[in-house]
C-alpha cells in the first residue's frame, strides 16, 4: 500500500517537473545517456582536433592539465598529456612518463618507417616505464580514465590514445575502525580506496577462486563497485540475483554503500536491515568463506555483505577468536541486551501502570515513593526521557571536540541529576532509560531498528499494557518470519530450524565442532573441515604409533 | 519482486480491524498510575454495631513513608474503617474516605475478630475468594480483641503492623510452633467438611508505645465457626502429626540434667485402621531427627548408651505432646488432622457411612502412636568442654 502511494507520488513529481521543462504531453522524451554519446565518438589523427574535442567536453576546469610536448631526436613528434592535477601522481608522471620522453629513450623503435608514421604500440612497448598501460578504446574510456587519475597520452598522427595508470592521491591510511573495535583480533579496517580494500581481502584469502567482478555504477559519479565472492562456494542463484539488482540501479550518484544498499535490499519498507555492512576485512573474509558475497564501493570503508540474516547482528568477529565458553556467554548477553533495549521502557511502564501485582511489594513502595510529586504519567515520562536521550546522542555525534566535553557534562548532570531534583522525572525512569540506551549499542547493526521499536513498544504498552507488548512481539515475530534476504529466510537458522547451524546461534560452539558451512545459505561445499578434537599429547602419541 | 503486497486495501482493513478488536479487549482505562493507588496491606473484619453488618478496616500504606529514606513523621500507614452489609459494600464505601482506589493485590493478612469468628466467617470470606485482585496467599488470623485494634500499633522492626503480623506468622511456622494458614488453605480446609480449619490467634499486648502483637494460640473452627483454642503445647502436638514441624527445640531431661535437642527434620504418616471389634483407630508414625544443640550437665552425652536414653526421652516428649493435643482435639470435637479425609482417601466405602456423624465418631477415635526419634549429631563438640569424671 505504501509502495503504491509512493509510486503515485513519484510519478506526480516527475510529471510536474516535465511540465516545467516544457514537455507538455507529460511523457519523458528519449534522452540518451551521456556515456552513450561519448561512446560513439573517436579520436582523429590530428592532435589539435583531438585537443579541441577534449576541451569542449571537459570544459575549463582549473585542475585539468593539458601538457603539449615534443619528443624525438629532432623533436619531430608531438605528444599531449591530459591529466587531472590532484588525481595523478606527479612523481610517476615526471619520472616515468615525462622523463622518458625527455631523455629520448628508445626512439629507434618509435621511429619505424617514415611511411608508416609514429607508432603508439611501440611507444607503449618500448618507452613508457609504467606497468599498467592500456589503450583507450573510445572517448568515453579515455575521459573516464582521465577523471579517475590516469593520464591520457595522445600523439599527433595517431587516432588512438594510451591510458597510463598514474593514480595517486591523498588517502587515509589503514587504521582501526572506530565502530568495530576489538580486544583480540586484527585492527585493520577498510579505507575509502577500492584498491586498498580489495588488497586487504586478497591478503586474507589467497585462493585463486576468490573473484572480484568490477563494475561502475552511478551516471555521474561513475563509482567503481566490486562484487567479491568465492567461486564454487557462493550460490550461483544468489550471484545472478545480485547482479540483476545491481544492474537495475540507475541513479545519478553513488556516494556511499548505503545508496546501493537501499536500492538492492529486499524489504525497503521494513525497519530491519537485510543487507549487512562491516568495516573489517576479516569479517568480510569470514562471510565470504561461508558462501556469502560482498560488495565493495569506492569512496567508503563500509563494505556490504549479502545475504544478511537477523542472527548475524549478534555475531562479531571477536566471537571466533576467543574461547567458546566466554564467547557463548557474551553471545547470550547480546540477546539479552537486545531484548532489554527494545522492551525496557515498555516493560517498566506496563508493570507500573497496568500490572502492579507483578511487582514485589517493597519494590512497589520504592517506586511509588520515587514517583511522588512527579507531574507526568509514567508513559509520558518515559517518552520524554527517550526523546531527550536521542537528542543527546545525535548532538554528541556532531559536536566539535572542544565543545564536546562541556556539553556532555551538561547532558549528564543537568538532564539527569537536576531533572530528578527538580521533580520532573523519577530516578527509576532514568535508570531504565540509561540501561536501555546503553544496551542498544551492544548490537550495532540493529541499533537503528531497535530505537524505532523502542518507541513502538512504549506506545503499545502505554495503551494496552502487557497485552500490548505481547501483541507487538507477536507482530514483530510475524514480520521477521516473513522477511527474506536474497532468497534466504531472515530468521534462519532459527526458523526454519537447521539443527546443524544451531552451534553458532545462541552459543558459539568450539571451532573444531563447526564442521559445516551454514546450511541456510547455499548448501554448496558443505564440509569445512574434518572432525579433529584437539587432544594435545594424546594426539601426538596416537600419531607416533601410526 | 517477491514481496509486493497483493491487496493493499484488504491489508489495511485487516490491520484496522485488529486494532479495533484489541482496543475493545483491553485498553488504557485499566491503567492506573502508582500514585493513584491506596495499597491495602492488611484487612480486619469486625462485627459492626448494627446486627448483620460487618466493619471492615483496611490498612493502607503511605508510600512516601515506605520509601528508602523514610520521609515524613507519623505512622507509615492509615487505617480506614467502614461498615456495610457485606464486605464488598464496606470496601467500596471507603473510597470517599480514602480518596484513592483501594488496591488489594498486595494484601498481607486478613484478620477476623474473635467475635466474628465465633459467629461464622463463611459469608465474609466469599468476597476475598471471588475478587480478581485479591490473592489466596494472604494469611488468615483471628484476633483476641477487635481486629481494628490489632492493626493499630507501632512495630519495632517493620514500618507497618501488617508486615509484623505476617512476619510473625511466617516465622512461627518455620519454627514449627504455630501454623501459618493462608486463605487457600483455610478455604480448602473449610471445603473438606470433615476437617476443622485452623488459624493463629493473635492478641495485642503491652501499653502505649510498647504495644505489640503476639500469637497466643491456635483458633480451631468447626464448620466456619470458631469453637476453641489450642495452646502452645497442644498446637505443637498437632503440628507433629500434621508433619509441619520443620525445626523445633526440645528440652530433653537426661542423666540428671537437661539437653537441648534441635529437631532438624520431622515427618508423619497417618493411617486409618479399623480394628476387628469395631471403632476407629488412627495409626500415626512420626519420624524425627535431631541434633544436640545444648547441654547443661557434665555427662558425655555422645556415649551410645546415653544417646539411646536421650532418644527415648525425646520420643517420650513428643508422645506426650501428641497425645495431649489429640485429647484436646477430641474434646473440641474438631478433626484438625484431616483424619476424615484420609479415611475418604483410603476407604471411600466406609467413609460414606461415617461422614454423617463424623464429629461424634471422631470423639471416639483411638490413637496408635509410633515414634522414631534419632539424634544425628552432637554439634561441634563431642564431649562438653568441662567433662565430669
Amino acid at each position: 500500500m505504501l509502495r503504491y502511494l509512493m509510486g503515485k507520488l513519484g510519478a506526480m513529481e516527475w510529471n510536474r517537473a516535465l511540465k516545467r521543462a516544457g514537455f507538455s504531453d507529460g511523457r519523458a522524451p528519449e534522452r540518451p545517456a551521456e556515456s552513450e554519446i561519448l561512446k560513439q565518438k573517436k579520436f582523429g589523427t590530428s592532435l589539435a582536433e583531438n585537443r579541441k574535442m577534449l576541451k569542449d567536453i571537459l570544459g575549463e576546469s582549473g585542475d585539468l592539465v593539458f601538457r603539449d610536448f615534443a619528443f624525438g631526436p629532432q623533436g619531430q613528434y608531438r605528444g599531449l598529456l591530459v591529466f587531472v592535477d590532484g588525481l595523478a601522481n606527479q612523481e610517476v608522471l615526471n619520472d616515468n612518463v615525462m622523463g622518458v620522453f625527455r631523455y629520448q629513450q628508445g626512439f629507434a623503435q618509435v621511429a619505424g618507417q617514415a611511411a608508416e608514421g609514429p607508432d603508439l604500440e611501440k611507444v607503449k612497448a618500448a618507452m613508457l616505464a609504467i606497468a599498467d598501460v592500456k589503450e583507450a578504446a573510445d572517448l568515453e574510456a579515455a575521459i573516464g580514465g582521465c577523471l579517475s587519475g590516469e593520464t591520457l597520452f595522445l600523439m599527433d598522427g595517431c587516432a588512438k590514445g594510451l591510458l597510463v595508470n598514474t593514480r595517486g592521491w591523498e588517502r587515509r591510511s589503514v587504521s582501526e575502525p572506530e565502530t568495530e573495535a576489538v580486544v583480540r583480533g586484527p585492527r585493520e579496517g577498510f579505507t575509502e580506496s577500492l584498491r586498498t580494500n580489495t588488497a586487504l581481502i586478497r591478503r586474507k584469502i589467497k585462493s585463486p577462486a576468490l573473484t572480484m567482478e568490477a563494475m561502475k555504477l552511478g551516471r555521474r559519479t561513475r563509482t567503481d563497485v566490486c562484487l567479491v565472492y568465492i567461486d564454487g562456494l557462493c550460490d550461483t542463484a544468489l550471484l545472478s540475483r545480485l547482479r540483476r539488482r545491481l544492474g537495475r540501479v540507475d541513479i545519478d550518484a553513488i556516494l556511499e554503500s548505503g545508496y546501493i544498499e537501499q536500492y538492492i535490499e529486499d524489504a525497503p519498507f521494513s525497519i530491519f536491515p537485510t543487507v549487512g555492512y562491516t568495516e573489517k576485512p576479516d569479517v568480510v573474509a569470514g562471510k565470504l568463506l561461508e558462501g556469502r558475497a560482498a560488495i565493495i564501493i569506492d569512496g567508503t570503508p563500509f563494505v556490504l555483505t549479502v545475504p544478511f540474516l537477523f542472527v548475524e547482528s549478534f555475531q562479531t568477529a571477536e566471537d571466533y577468536y576467543i574461547r567458546p565458553y566466554f564467547a557463548s556467554f557474551v553471545r547470550l548477553l547480546r540477546f539479552a541486551a537486545y531484548l532489554i533495549s527494545i522492551l525496557g521502557p515498555a516493560l517498566y511502564v506496563a508493570l507500573t501502570t497496568f500490572h502492579q501485582e507483578l511487582l514485589p511489594t517493597s519494590l512497589l513502595f520504592t517506586m511509588t515513593a520515587a514517583r511522588e510529586g512527579v507531574p507526568f504519567p509514567a508513559a509520558m515520562e518515559a517518552l520524554i526521557m527517550l526523546v531527550i536521550y536521542e537528542i543527546l546522542r545525535e548532538a554528541g555525534l556532531r559536536l566539535p571536540k572542544p565543545v564536546g566535553q562541556a556539553i556532555s557534562i551538561v547532558g549528564a548532570l543537568v538532564m539527569g541529576e537536576s531533572a530528578i531534583s527538580a521533580g520532573l522525572v523519577s530516578p527509576p525512569m532514568v535508570v531504565v532509560v540509561a540501561l536501555t540506551a546503553v544496551a542498544g549499542f551492544v548490537v550495532p547493526t540493529q541499533t537503528n531498528a531497535g530505537t524505532l521499536l523502542r518507541f513502538l513498544f512504549l506506545g503499545l504498552s502505554a495503551f494496552l499494557g502487557g497485552y500490548g507488548i505481547l501483541l507487538g512481539l507477536l507482530g514483530m515475530l510475524i514480520h521477521l518470519c516473513g522477511l527474506t534476504s536474497f532468497g534466504v529466510d531472515y530468521l534462519a537458522p532459527l526458523a526454519p530450524f537447521h539443527p546443524q547451524d544451531a552451534k553458532d546461534l545462541f552459543i558459539r560452539a568450539p571451532l573444531w565442532m563447526m564442521l559445516s558451512r551454514p546450511a541456510g545459505l547455499s548448501g554448496r561445499n558443505i564440509l569445512r573441515q574434518r572432525m579433529q578434537i584437539p587432544r594435545g599429547d594424546e594426539a601426538d602419541a596416537a600419531q607416533r604409533e601410526e | 519482486m517477491d514481496d509486493r503486497i497483493k491487496n493493499p486495501v484488504r491489508l489495511c482493513l485487516c490491520l484496522l480491524l485488529c486494532l479495533c478488536l484489541t482496543a475493545v479487549g483491553c485498553g488504557c482505562w485499566s491503567s492506573r498510575e502508582l500514585n493513584d493507588l491506596a495499597v491495602v496491606m492488611a484487612i480486619g473484619m469486625d462485627t459492626a454495631d448494627r446486627p448483620g453488618e460487618v466493619r471492615v478496616t483496611a490498612q493502607t500504606a503511605k508510600a512516601a513513608a515506605m520509601g528508602k529514606d523514610g520521609g515524613g513523621e507519623g505512622p507509615a500507614y492509615w487505617n480506614v474503617s467502614e461498615s456495610g452489609a457485606d464486605t464488598f459494600s464496606a470496601l467500596r464505601g471507603m473510597a470517599d474516605t480514602a480518596g484513592r482506589q483501594l488496591y488489594l493485590a498486595h494484601n498481607q493478612i486478613l484478620v477476623f475478630s474473635r467475635e466474628m469468628a465465633e459467629s461464622g466467617v463463611q459469608g465474609q470470606l466469599d468476597y476475598f475468594l471471588r475478587d480478581r485482585e485479591s490473592r489466596s496467599t494472604v494469611y488468615v488470623a483471628v484476633s483476641e480483641g477487635d481486629a481494628a485494634d490489632l492493626l493499630d500499633f507501632t512495630p519495632q522492626f517493620e514500618k507497618l503492623p501488617a508486615w509484623q503480623l505476617s512476619g510473625q506468622i511466617k516465622a512461627s511456622e518455620e519454627t514449627g510452633q504455630w501454623p501459618a494458614v493462608d486463605l487457600l488453605e483455610f478455604s480448602n480446609q473449610l471445603m473438606e467438611r470433615s476437617r476443622a480449619p485452623l488459624a493463629p490467634l493473635i492478641s495485642l499486648t503491652g501499653e502505649g508505645e510498647e504495644k505489640t502483637s503476639q500469637i497466643v494460640g491456635t483458633a480451631v473452627f468447626w464448620e466456619d465457626r470458631m469453637v476453641g483454642v489450642l495452646d502452645e503445647a497442644e498446637t505443637r502436638g498437632m503440628m507433629w502429626v500434621l508433619g509441619r514441624v520443620e525445626s523445633a527445640a526440645l528440652e530433653v531431661p537426661a542423666a540428671g540434667s537437661v539437653a537441648g535437642i534441635e529437631v532438624v527434620s520431622a515427618s508423619a504418616e497417618m493411617e486409618p485402621v479399623f480394628p476387628a471389634d469395631g471403632g476407629l483407630s488412627m495409626q500415626v508414625r512420626i519420624r524425627a531427627e535431631g541434633r544436640m544443640s545444648d547441654q547443661t550437665g557434665e555427662e558425655n552425652l555422645a556415649d551410645p548408651g546415653v544417646r539411646l536414653a536421650l532418644e527415648q526421652s525425646m520420643s517420650g516428649i513428643i508422645r506426650d505432646e501428641v497425645e495431649n493435643a489429640f485429647a484436646r482435639a477430641k474434646e473440641l470435637g474438631a478433626d484438625v488432622y484431616g483424619f476424615g479425609n484420609r479415611i475418604h482417601e483410603e476407604h471411600p466405602d466406609r467413609w460414606a457411612g461415617l461422614e454423617e456423624d463424623w464429629q461424634d465418631t471422631f470423639r471416639t477415635a483411638e490413637l496408635e502412636l509410633e515414634i522414631d526419634a534419632r539424634i544425628r549429631s552432637t554439634g561441634r563438640l563431642v564431649e562438653p568442654a568441662y567433662p565430669g569424671e
